[in-house]
Formats: C-alpha cells, structure tokens, sequence
C-alpha cells in the first residue's frame, strides 16, 4: 500500500515582520555554496548547494558518440542527462526517468547549447549528467547553473556561463528564488535563464497566474539576481586556477634553482 | 599606448573580455571574436607573445584530449588494402587508449614511405600493427602518413603459418617457423616497442 499523506501547505507565506517563512527578504537569494572538480573519473564536474537543494553535475566530453548512428558528420551534439535520486524528495521518486525528467534535461539542453561551439567538433558528443542529491524547490535553475559551471570546468570551448533562477509570486508579493513550499503553495513561478555573452534569456518557463504588466517587474527582479549567481560562478571558477597558478609559478622557480646549481 | 589589461600568466575567466582584433592574434581554439572584440572562451592562464602579437589561454586539459587533431600520433591495424592505399582503424592518440571505441583513416600510397613503392603490399598487409601521424581531417575520416623513421609497421604476422615476423634487413622481415621473407615500410623500433599491445 502506498504511503498517502495529504499536502497542508501554511496559510500565509509571511512572517508578521515582512519576512518570509524561512526569514529571507523578497529580493534576497538562499545560501549558495558551489565546487568545482569534484569528480575525479569526469573531465568536469562541479557541485552545488543551494539552500537544501544539493546537485552534482559531471561533463564528459568531446569523446565519440554512443550509439554511433546519432553522430553528426558536421557538429557534435550536448547530451544533458537530468536524474532525481530516490531519496531525493519526501515520498520515494521511481528511479526510472519520467516525462518530468526527460522534459528538464531538454530544457537545460536547449538553454546550454547556444553558447558551445559544437561546430568545432564533428562526430562527437558532450555529455552532462545532472544528479540531484536532495530537492527542495528550483532543481531546473540550480542545475542549468551548475551544469554551465561544469562545463567550463571540464575546459569545453564556451562564450560565456549561464545562470539561472527562479522568480516567483507568493501572498501578492513578488519574490525571487521560490522554496519548496513556495513553490507549490505559491500563485505564480517564473524559471529563467540567462546567456551572458549576449545578455539574453535563454530559458524561461511560466506557471499559475500573472498579470502582463508584471512581467517586466518579474524580469528585474531575476535580472538583479541572476548577476550575484553570476558572481559567485567566476568566483568558484577563479579559485580553482588560483591554486593552479601557485604551482605553476613554484615549477619555475624550482626549475630556475636547479639551473643554478 | 594605452595600459596593458593583462600581463603573462594572469587567471582569465570564461567570457572575459581580452582586447580587440587589431590588437593581437587571437587562437581559434581558445578565443572567439564577437563584434571586432576578443574574448575568452576557456578559463586558465593568458600566455601572450609580445613579438608575434599572438594570444591565447593555456589549460591543464590540452593534455588528456580524446580528440583527434592534426599532427598527433596514432596507433591502429590495418583493415583492407586498396589498390592504392589502405584503411586503419586506429585506437590510441597521443599513446593514450581510446578505449571502447576506433577512429577511421586512410593511407595513400604517395603517403607510406620517402622511398618510391610501386604496390601498397609491398609495405603493408592486413592486421599489421602500425604507427602514423594525422595529417589530415575530413569529417569523420582521417588522413594518415608514415613518411618517418619512428612511423610505419610495429607488428606483423606471418601471411602464411601467422607466427610473428623478425627483422632482417631495413625493410625485410622474415618467418621463425617457415622461413618466408616479406617486405613491410617498418618503424625503426620494431621488435622493441615501448607500448604495449594487447590483442
């Protein structure tokens, strides 16, 4: 017999002093915490923590195509593979890709590929597995977040990053950055993505009730957001070759010093 | 003279702007140009050569490339013969396994040796191991050469009774087992090969 709990979500979404239920401002994002190279067996790989949400991201790639007959004789192609582990959520998730799965792979798929060069590479493939360890709302923009992390980890050829995030109504207030709770109990939910190359939106999504007028505040909001996520994507990445960079400097000074003697 | 933006060995970051076109040589591999402007598209250390105006980002990852470019050395067996000129499936680049899978080449005759051969079984036969270099890409299919002292066949077997073959001369090589003398283009490491070959 399954398991039935019924969904009770609070009634109000709001603190008494403004706030919101885990005591976040409207504009301010949850504790994001990124690594990159974490998987030693992968070219590239990174790892994110995103309030509760923890997600792994590794890239493998450019390597031959598998089945060979999906191989493009004048491109490579991106394969994004998006899994939920069992334990992930509340009730047990079938371990099996479902229509939810397949949809947000090719989501992340579309919002990632303008920005490699894939026409360098004929006849290969670029696969990015996305394993979402724990979930708790946004799993779509987490993962395009760190999947473009990883693949500039994995030193793939790209014009820029991506990051996304999620913009949201909840009580009649705008927020950004929906929890789980907020997400589901929420009025409207708004995914979206942007390629920094160009400054365009590259993935968005749309759920529940919104007035047109409030698109562009939606867009405001995320647009602010989406340039911390931005920040914190380099930083992580320039920490990375700082350490590359001290040792490449003790090499030399060790090469010099046995010149000398 | 405006002020440097960068100087050698800074850490530059994916879709960070580099300078403009005027400015320096900007490499295909690591760069890419947008309106006029350089820009990077990998993150890792800037290397600019102040002579040649030259620009581009050195990454640890250049070492364990799975891809095949021009220039690399490469490890396969023969296929088929032609009449003038023969197919190698070849699996390792760099003497790095490319496990699980093979790349397609051709060599043409005019490609086998410096010295003049008149047939393509005067240098190879099929399921020789041998050693070439890429030097050209067409899609999915390579062109090789064995132009070189260190290029050319690794290993063969005996057409007749399939033992091993043992050199003899520079390009002859004979059975242990039946004596039949064969003529192959050979690698001057024959015999002694670092690698090591599975079967």
């Amino acid at each position: 017999m399954p398991l039935i709990i019924k969904d009770e979500y609070p009634e109000v979404l709001f603190r008494e002093d403004g706030k919101r239920l885990d005591g976040r401002e409207k504009n301010e994002l949850r504790p994001i915490k990124m690594e990159v190279g974490v998987i030693k067996n992968a070219d590239g790989s990174a790892y994110l923590e995103w309030g509760d949400n923890k997600i792994f991201a590794a890239v493998y790639g450019p390597r031959e195509v598998h089945p060979h007959h999906l191989a493009k004789p004048d491109r490579g192609i991106l394969r994004v593979f998006y899994r939920m582990a069992t334990f992930s959520v509340f009730d047990r998730k079938r371990p099996a890709p479902g229509r939810r799965e397949k949809e947000i792979s090719m989501i992340i798929s579309d919002c990632i590929e303008p920005i490699l060069f894939l026409e360098l590479y004929p006849g290969t493939s670029f696969e990015v597995f996305i394993e979402v360890i724990n979930a708790d709302g946004g799993t779509r923009c987490a993962s395009t977040t760190v999947a473009a992390l990883a693949l500039a980890d994995a030193g793939i050829p790209m014009k820029s990053l991506v990051s996304a995030v999620a913009v949201g109504k909840i009580d009649g207030k705008i927020v950004v950055d929906l929890s789980g709770i907020e997400d589901k109990a929420g009025e409207a939910d708004l995914p979206c993505a942007i390629t920094w190359y160009n400054k365009e939106i590259s993935l968005l999504q749309f759920d529940g009730d919104m007035d047109l007028n409030e698109m562009s505040e939606f867009l405001d909001l995320a647009k602010d957001a989406l340039g911390r996520i931005h920040q914190i994507q380099l930083e992580v990445l320039k920490s990375k070759f700082l350490t590359i960079q001290e040792k490449s400097d003790e090499i030399i000074v060790n090469k010099e010093n046995q010149g000398e003697s | 003279m405006s002020k440097k933006l960068f100087k050698n060995k800074d850490i530059v970051l994916t879709g960070q702007y580099l300078g403009v076109v005027e400015e320096f040589l900007p490499d295909k591999q690591t760069t890419f140009i947008k309106e006029g402007q350089i820009y990077a598209s990998k993150s890792g250390l800037i290397n600019i050569d102040e002579k040649k105006r030259e620009i581009e980002i050195k990454t640890h990852q250049e070492k364990d490339r799975k891809v095949v470019r021009k220039g690399d050395i490469v490890i396969g067996t023969i296929l088929f013969l032609r009449q003038y000129s023969v197919g190698v499936n070849f699996y390792t680049v760099n003497s790095k396994i490319h496990f699980n899978s093979y790349y397609f080449g051709n060599i043409h005759v005019s490609q086998v040796s410096d010295r003049y051969i008149d047939k393509i079984y005067d240098a190879f036969q099929i399921t020789d191991i041998l050693r070439a270099r890429v030097i050209e890409q067409n899609y999915n299919e390579y062109k090789l050469s064995t132009v070189g002292k260190s290029l050319g066949v690794i290993y063969a077997d005996c057409m007749i009774c399939g033992t091993p073959l043992k050199k003899i001369g520079f390009n002859k090589l004979r059975c242990q087992r039946c004596g039949n003398v064969e003529t192959r283009k050979i690698a001057n490491d024959y015999g002694n090969v670092n690698e090591s070959l599975r079967f």
